[in-house]
This record gives structure tokens, C-alpha cells and sequence, in this order.
């Protein structure tokens, strides 16, 4: 399975950079960093790019904001089994998907939908944890 | 700011327009005028299940947004009407009046010869057009709300 970030601005970039330092190195990791001026059917000729270059491979897209380019142009490849979505990427989320990419027997909506509940789950407001 | 507004912007709904426009005005209804998008219903479902859940949204193609005029049944609410480009704008002039905020708003293609601002990139022939355009209507160049916008100068206007 490849994974692809897709995200405004260098984000996608430092999250891998960042995700890499905890987990060591990830095959199959592919960034799309959209920039201002930069054309949207650009940014989907890299995607397609992608998909052809891991065309017998299954494709989990992480975005980081629902409603945002970066989803907008990942979600028009829904149509398709092999790809999944998930927006609102963070460093959490994308480890876990690494990780569980590892066993082959999780399939591709698995890691989706765990991957973006770890995702949801590392969010806390410390002060209510301690009782503040 | 005037309810009505015209912003072209040729990624239509992103975070620019969610975050800045839609939330931060609580526009209630959406419009896109592209004959493209009025014929491709997964980007148009992609487009309206971003807005949020009591945000009316439709697609018109330019013709049918001409004729059937669909802002003018919201006028005391907000309505956030985006078109592509310059020329598609130019399109639908029968439409306007001194009752619409025009909002150049993103434009993201910086092999264009005139760079207006980190959004907006203009070829020389749209800068002209919309010279043209500002000697009737004022033209703002405006990223999001909060932003001050900056008008499009046009010195021979009165």
C-alpha cells in the first residue's frame, strides 16, 4: 500500500520528516505540496502520476484539511476501490498508518478508519486530563 | 459589504473561501456558475459536502445563472457567488449592478505575467479586462474577510 500526503504548503513534507525521526525510514511515501500559484490540474496530473506508478498498489490519500484543495482533489478519486481518503492528518494518525501498514492483513479501509481514530483519540486538552 | 458577492476563484470552494468567507460571514447560500462543474455531478457532491449543513449550494451553467438569476431570492442573506475566471465573469455581466462586492479573490496560476498578490496571478490581456471593467464597478482584490482588500485602481474613473 503507498501512502500519500497531500497538504497545503511544506506540511506534508516536515509531518514524513517528523513521522520518519520516531519510526525510522518508510517506503512507498509519496508528497504533494501545493503552493500558492501553483494550478489545480497540476497538482491532479501528479496524482495521477502517483496512481499510475503504484498502479497495482492500494493508495490511502492523508490531507490535512476537509474542504481544502488538498481533499477536494484527492476525493475526485473515490470513484475508485483501490484509493481512500482521510483529511485532518497528524503526526499520530500517520504513524499509526505506517505501523499498520506493516501487517498485510489489514486492509486498506482498516488502516483508514484506525488510523484516523488514533488521529482523533491523541487530541487532548492536557489541563482536563489533570483536573485543572 | 454588499450581500451579494462575485468572487472568482478557480479552485472554487477551498480553505480560503470555507475558513475566510463561508465561516466567517456565515454566508448562506453558494453558488458556482461553471459550465463544467454544472455537468459533473461528483465534483459538485465533492464541492457541497464541505459547506456547512445549513449552507444552500447549487451549480448553474453560465447560461442558466443569466437567466434564471438565482441570487435574487436571498436578498437579505449573504450569497457567495464563485466563477472560475475573468472571462466566465465577463460572462454573466448582464447579471451585475452596484449592488454586488466583485472579489477577485484567487487566480493561482503564477506563470502569469501580473502578480497581484500571493493568490492571485493575472495574464496581461484578464489585467485589462478587469481595467475595463473597474471604469463601471469598484474591484476588490480580497484573499480573505479580515484582510484589508485593496481596490483595483483605475485613474481615468471619476
Amino acid at each position: 500500500m503507498v501512502i500519500v500526503i497531500l497538504t497545503h504548503g511544506m506540511f506534508g513534507e516536515e509531518l514524513l520528516r517528523s513521522a520518519e525521526m520516531i519510526i525510522g525510514r518508510q517506503d512507498k511515501v509519496e508528497v504533494i505540496s501545493i503552493n500558492s500559484g501553483e494550478l489545480m490540474d497540476d497538482v491532479s496530473l501528479k496524482m495521477e502520476e502517483i496512481l499510475s506508478k503504484y498502479k497495482n498498489e492500494s493508495c490511502l490519500v492523508y490531507t490535512d484539511m476537509f474542504g481544502g484543495s488538498p481533499s477536494n482533489i484527492s476525493m475526485a478519486y473515490l470513484s475508485k476501490d483501490s484509493v481512500e481518503v482521510v483529511s485532518g492528518v497528524n503526526l499520530p494518525m500517520l504513524i499509526k498508518a505506517f505501523t499498520m501498514r506493516m501487517d498485510s492483513e489489514n486492509s486498506l479501509s482498516q488502516i483508514a478508519k484506525d488510523s484516523a481514530e488514533a488521529g482523533k483519540v491523541s487530541i487532548k486538552v492536557a489541563g482536563e486530563l489533570l483536573n485543572k | 459589504m454588499k450581500n451579494i458577492i462575485y468572487r472568482v476563484d478557480d479552485r472554487f470552494i477551498h480553505g480560503q473561501v470555507l475558513e475566510g468567507w463561508v465561516n466567517y460571514l456565515k454566508i448562506s447560500n453558494v453558488i458556482i456558475v461553471n459550465d463544467l462543474l454544472a455537468e459533473d455531478s461528483v465534483r459538485a457532491s465533492i464541492y457541497a459536502s464541505t459547506l456547512p449543513a445549513n449552507t444552500k449550494f447549487s451549480v448553474y451553467s453560465i447560461n442558466d445563472f443569466c437567466s434564471k438569476k438565482p441570487y435574487t431570492k436571498y436578498k437579505k442573506k449573504y450569497t457567495l457567488i464563485l466563477i472560475g475566471s475573468i472571462n466566465d465573469l465577463l460572462q454573466i455581466k448582464d447579471t451585475f449592478s452596484e449592488n454586488i462586492y466583485f472579489n477577485v479573490g484567487c487566480i493561482s496560476d503564477s506563470s502569469q505575467e501580473v502578480c497581484i498578490n500571493d493568490s492571485v496571478f493575472l495574464s496581461l490581456n484578464d489585467f485589462q479586462k478587469l481595467q475595463n471593467l473597474s471604469e463601471l464597478y469598484d474591484i476588490y482584490f480580497h484573499k480573505v474577510p479580515w484582510e484589508k482588500p485593496v481596490i483595483f485602481s483605475n485613474h481615468n474613473r471619476e
